[in-house]
């Protein structure tokens, strides 16, 4: 399965807000994938697959994870999902 | 739906010059309320600064919030109505109307607060009193009775 972690700056507000989403859409799509959230200085140790941060985050991030997807509206389910498609598709290639 | 806000930690109609008068507003309410100190709202100011666009969380939501460590009291939120919206620098999401200041004293009683203000932004209905509301008893009365 897929590790991911989620983050934001402070890992309070954002991170969580985006956490209880990215759940609701892997619960509604039967997508597998185990995932945590955390702050950003996180990434440094994190050993897994997948990074989901704020789309304005997400281009420093880029190669520090396999893969890096930037949420630019945290409460739109259609994006998150799109973006975790992407991922899922390309681990299957 | 449990209380989440009261009419002391709301603000409609509010006019401010820029951002950070908009965040300082969201702030102010949760101090009155004795939630945060004032160093906690000099933080959110300073995590704007620094982080900018990244607290707008969704179409005309921002979501400002310091650490528990800088000086949060009680978890709880406040809601400022902005009545002119102002731009946070997220061209995504941009122009801001409604600030939901969060104060998190630990990441229990935060992941509570966070779920219910999630459960509230997924709501049309609600979304649309937001932008008609005359009363702040409007908005009480629809978080108790959901």
């Amino acid at each position: 399965m897929l590790k991911a972690l989620i983050a934001c700056r402070t890992g309070m507000g954002s991170s969580m807000m985006l956490k209880i989403k990215v759940d609701q859409v892997l619960r509604e799509n039967n997508f597998e994938m185990d995932v945590t959230h955390d702050d950003i200085n996180a990434v440094s140790t994190f050993s897994g697959d997948v990074l989901i941060t704020m789309a304005d985050l997400a281009p420093e991030m880029k190669g520090r994870v396999k893969y890096v997807i930037g949420i630019e509206n945290l409460m739109d389910k259609n994006e998150i999902k799109t973006k975790l498609l992407e991922v899922f598709n390309s681990e299957k290639k | 739906m449990d209380e989440i806000l009261n009419e002391k930690l709301i603000e409609l109609d509010v006019s401010v010059k820029d951002r950070e008068d908009a965040v300082r507003r969201a702030g102010e309410l949760l101090r009155k309320n004795e939630m945060v100190s004032y160093e906690y709202i000099d933080c959110m100011i300073k995590y704007l600064d620094e982080f900018g666009p990244y607290i707008v969380i969704t179409k005309s939501v921002a979501m400002p919030h310091a650490r528990p460590e800088d000086g949060a009291l009680k978890s709880g939120l406040s809601l400022v109505i902005l009545k002119n919206p102002v731009n946070f620098g997220n061209t995504q999401n941009d122009p801001v109307k409604y600030i939901f200041g969060l104060s998190a004293v630990d990441n229990n009683e935060h992941i509570h607060t966070i779920s219910k203000l999630a459960l509230l932004l997924d709501d049309e209905k609600f979304m649309s009193l937001l932008d008609n509301v005359k009363t702040k008893s409007e908005i009480i009365e629809y978080i108790k009775e959901i």
